[in-house]
């Protein structure tokens, strides 16, 4: 969980405008490995997933002032960089025999399973009974989209349903999971 | 899309779940809506809540010098840093004030001195206040400072301080997607150096370049972390005539 104040990050964003390179390599200690996590566990390429953090962090670096204290935590700002690289990556027509290896690895019913892999990894007490209270639906959505790097398109083709249900779905999950995680204080 | 019908789809777009047509809809519609970027903002909180407790692997060293490495090799990032162009202003500034030294008389240098220093707080006051014409316009005011204009598809006006300080004061360049940016390029002594990547919306980005030198300012859009050689087509440009 990030456990930096505001007021932290936002020295550190300071330092990182002023060309400040140790600010980068603590931004670097803080986020690498979730940041590296997050791209392996989307990709399933550790090759790729190593492009994918090298890139974040020199993104980071050359435009710091993108990052906003104010509008979420550094982890937050990474990860979502991290998530969107990933997903175009394993989107794109150009990865398309990375993304073929990749789902032969991950069987629709066989992976991307939160509930699997979360004792494991250690998530969070908190994190891990926001998913679990969700209808298991709605949990599926959010998962195959998220650590799937599905659109809601392609989730709905997946699990032969309509467009519009696993919108909704997705969106009614992640409703209540920020409103679970927010009366946690957790999130905003 | 209709407002109602772009926020319906906000909880996907924090999970990169839409299509690139509906992500370029709704990434411009955040522009002019603070309550649907605030609404994105705390989905991706939670997406990220849950990315980063479900997973963290060990990173190896390689990583990091792979980084370093890339930092070396990389283009010098612009800098929005309200300090140092108050800096290079107050050095422009200064340069106002030697000239005033030079040229008037002993009883003239005081009043002088208070209408240059009006002046600079005058530019503070403006780039507090994110007006970057007006900055640009009080600027101006320095010596040798002038301001130029981009022109192509798009239109950026850009004030050039003496010191070698650069900013854009203004401009029109059409929204980007979040993959792509706006790289600046200057012209000088004959080569095309990239000034680094203009932020978004671009009025406000600064950068450094030789005014001994400076032969044109190029503006291209690229992928968002920018290029070390570009073969794209200019979006906006200016030459010295």
């Amino acid at each position: 969980m990030e456990t930096k104040t505001p007021l932290d990050e936002a020295a550190l964003r300071q330092r990182l405008i002023n060309g400040d390179e140790q600010a980068l390599a603590e931004a670097y200690r803080r986020h690498s490995g979730v940041v590296l996590g997050l791209a392996q566990r989307i990709t399933r390429n550790r090759t790729l997933a190593e492009d994918i953090a090298q890139e974040v962090f020199v993104r980071l670096w050359r435009n710091p002032s993108r990052f906003d204290p104010d509008r979420g935590t550094l982890r937050s700002y990474l990860l979502t960089q991290t998530h969107g690289r990933s997903v175009d990556l394993i989107r794109s027509e150009s990865s398309r025999r990375i993304r073929e290896d990749r789902d032969a690895t991950l069987a629709p019913g066989t992976g991307i399973s939160i509930e699997d892999e979360v004792v494991e990894l250690r998530m969070g007490e908190h994190i891990r009974q926001a998913l679990e209270e969700l209808p298991q639906n709605e949990r599926a959505a959010i998962e195959m989209a998220y650590f799937g790097g599905h659109s809601y398109r392609q989730v709905a083709a997946l699990l032969g349903e309509a467009e519009g249900t696993v919108k909704s779905r997705i969106r009614m999950g992640m409703a209540r999971l920020g409103a679970t995680l927010s009366a946690s204080g957790i999130a905003p | 899309m209709t407002h109602d019908e772009i926020r319906e789809l906000l909880a996907l777009h924090a999970l990169h779940a839409v299509d690139d047509g509906e992500r370029e809809e709704i990434e411009a519609h955040l522009d002019g809506c603070d309550d649907c970027r605030g609404e994105v903002d705390d989905h991706r909180s939670v997406a990220s809540l849950i990315g980063a407790q479900s997973i963290e692997v060990d990173v190896p060293h390689s990583l990091w010098e792979r980084v370093e490495s890339e930092l070396a090799s990389t283009v010098t990032p612009i800098r929005r840093d309200r300090v140092s162009l108050l800096a290079a202003v107050g050095a422009a500034a200064a340069m106002l004030v030697l000239v005033v030294v030079q040229t008037t008389r002993l009883t003239d240098v005081r009043s002088e001195l208070v209408a240059a220093e009006m002046q600079l707080t005058q530019v503070e006051q403006a780039i507090a206040a994110g007006d970057w014409t007006g900055a640009a316009a009080v600027a101006t005011g320095v010596p040798d400072a002038r301001t130029v204009t981009l022109t192509g598809d798009g239109r950026a006006i850009i004030t050039l301080l003496p010191d070698g300080t650069g900013f854009v004061a203004e401009s029109d360049l059409a929204a980007l997607p979040t993959d792509r940016s706006y790289q600046l390029w200057i012209v000088q002594g004959g080569e095309v150096v990239s000034a680094g990547l203009l932020r978004r919306g671009a009025t406000g980005s600064t950068f450094r370049f030789d005014p001994a030198s400076l032969e044109g300012l190029v503006v291209t859009e690229e992928e968002a972390a920018g290029v070390v050689t570009s073969d794209g087509p200019a979006i906006a440009a200016w030459f010295e005539t």
